[in-house]
């Protein structure tokens, strides 16, 4: 395996369908952090990744994973590579068991002690048919597999969606624990916010199949202000300063993506920190109307 | 080699388990498709079976029926089958499987199904056989046994029929008018072999065919099918892909 600095690099990434286009995205995560793919339904984090994992093809642009060629070098990256899916993609009838000795054949680095330990640790029946996990389990069963052949980058699409707090936690840990030596990558999808402000290291964000915002999730947070203003201040607010703002009953709510203006420029003005929520929310929101309600 | 032995084991794995969870369903309506067509059958041989002009229209019955036989087992098998056939899945394409292992898994798995449903489907076909009223010649055995192969081959093709057309209804009707289509040439080759057969009751399908058939006409056939098989297989694992 090469050395290299990003895990993931992305360059003018393009994919057509009908009613839909994956539009020039490029971004880069580097090598032992994590990134947070954020978007709405039908935004293209999916296509995004299936194009990094060579499921689907694309129209043009270019995937570097791991330092190499996602396309030249697909078999290699890929088992590198770990992905966990939104929906488990082993078959129903198939046992943990089962997926032992078909995934110790299919991966070089196939550690079948390590995938017992997992499925000890996360309360896994090894003889149990997939089929009757639960979705927590199907997740966890997902992870296992994932982490037994010691994958350097783990994509993963919307893998915490639909899962209790307490589960979507405890994976959380595990890809902390995951993350320790600092060789180790993950790049997750995921319109629960919540997870990748307590998890991810940078964020990438999408909607409609372009880019809105790639940088670390801090910087991100730390640039953009949320201003509690009335509708008077919001008139006196050029357009050119803010993303956009929420009419409420009682005021507006403005992002501004630079803080240190605003602070300086609107000093009467309640200045509070956004969410990843509200940042996504007000960018998706600027592509219709500067201001919305 | 390792990965096509691995998704080998996975196909295998996936077929018998719901070979096994559904075969109480499968064994009872594929016999009561059969029972259906014998007694229908076994009963107008009975009333017709008298004089020479009745015999000959006996044996057109008996073809009906086995036209019949094949429609209905077609349709049986194929609900089955389908479900049995283990389909690509996310894993597979974000396995570091390359497109030529995974078609020559796909390819080897359908050939080792084939290879244990063809004595099976003989072995059925011989017990069926026996069943049959007295005099009937040895075309008939010869006719259901192909019949039944070819449902067995069409089962395995069938999982990779409904890959193409990614519906349930689809693999369904294209089976059914495949496997009558493909009785009405067997029994038609079977019936020419009659004449030459006539005297050699007794002897199963594969004693009729003598062994230059086997080595001029199936040996080729069969290579030419196993590697369009393999092109077939791989465009179709690329198409799926794409829509994955």
């Amino acid at each position: 395996m090469t050395d290299y600095e990003n895990a993931v690099e992305i360059n003018g990434l393009t994919k057509k369908y009908d009613g839909f286009t994956l539009d020039n995205i490029s971004f880069s995560l580097p090598k032992g952090s994590i990134m947070g793919f954020v978007g709405q339904n039908g935004s293209g984090k999916t296509t995004t990744i299936r194009a990094m994992l060579n499921i689907i093809s694309r129209d043009s642009g270019s995937i570097k994973l791991l330092g190499l060629d996602n396309l030249k070098n697909e078999i290699e990256v890929k088992e590198q590579c770990a992905a966990v899916f939104d929906e488990i993609p082993f078959h129903d009838v198939l046992t943990a068991n089962n997926l032992d000795l078909i995934l110790s054949g299919i991966y070089t680095q196939w550690d079948r002690e390590r995938f017992h330990e997992y499925l000890e640790r996360f309360r896994l029946p090894a003889k149990k048919k997939i089929g009757k996990f639960s979705k927590g389990m199907k997740m966890k069963l997902q992870i296992a597999a994932a982490l037994s052949h010691d994958a350097k980058l783990l994509i993963m699409d919307e893998a915490t969606t639909g899962l209790d707090p307490v589960v979507r936690n405890e994976i959380l840990d595990i890809f902390l624990e995951y993350m320790a030596d600092g060789e180790r990558t993950i790049f997750m999808s995921s319109h629960i916010t919540t997870d990748l402000e307590k998890a991810a290291d940078s964020v990438t964000f999408i909607d409609n199949g372009r880019l809105l915002l790639t940088g670390y999730k801090d910087d991100i947070l730390d640039s953009h202000a949320m201003l509690r203003c009335t509708k008077k201040d919001l008139d006196e607010i050029p357009e050119s300063d803010y993303i956009s703002a929420r009419i409420t009953d009682f005021g507006a709510d403005v992002l501004t993506a630079d803080r240190s203006a605003a602070e300086k420029k609107y000093t009467g003005i309640l200045t509070e920190k956004p969410t990843l929520e509200d940042i996504l929310l007000w960018y998706v929101r600027s592509k219709t109307a500067k201001r919305w309600s | 080699m390792n990965r096509i032995r691995s998704l080998i084991l996975k196909d295998l794995f996936i077929i018998s388990k719901q070979l096994k969870n559904n075969l109480v369903f499968w064994a009872i309506f594929s016999a009561l498709g059969f029972l259906i067509s014998l007694s229908i059958v076994k009963g107008n041989l009975a009333v017709l079976y008298q004089t020479e002009e009745a015999l000959r229209d006996a044996e057109l019955l008996v073809v009906t029926m086995e036209f019949a036989s094949a429609a209905i087992l077609s349709v049986l098998f194929v609900h089955p089958a389908y479900e049995y056939s283990p389909k690509w899945t996310a894993f597979e394409f974000a396995s570091p499987v390359s497109a030529h292992e995974h078609t020559v898994a796909k390819l080897l798995s359908s050939v080792l199904i084939l290879a244990v449903s063809l004595p099976v489907s003989v072995i059925y076909a011989r017990l069926v056989t026996s069943l049959w009223p007295v005099g009937l010649s040895i075309s008939h055995t010869a006719g259901i046994t192909c019949i039944v192969c070819l449902i067995s081959a069409l089962n395995t093709l069938c999982g990779i029929v409904s890959e193409f057309f990614r519906s349930r209804q689809a693999p369904m009707i294209f089976i059914t008018v495949v496997s009558i289509c493909g009785s009405l040439a067997l029994i038609s080759c079977m019936w020419m072999f009659e004449e030459v057969t006539e005297e050699t009751s007794g002897i199963d399908l594969l004693r009729i065919l003598p062994l230059d058939i086997l080595y001029k006409i199936l040996l080729p056939a069969s290579v030419t099918l196993i590697i369009a098989g393999y092109f077939i297989i791989k465009k179709l694992y690329a198409r799926r892909k794409n829509k994955c």
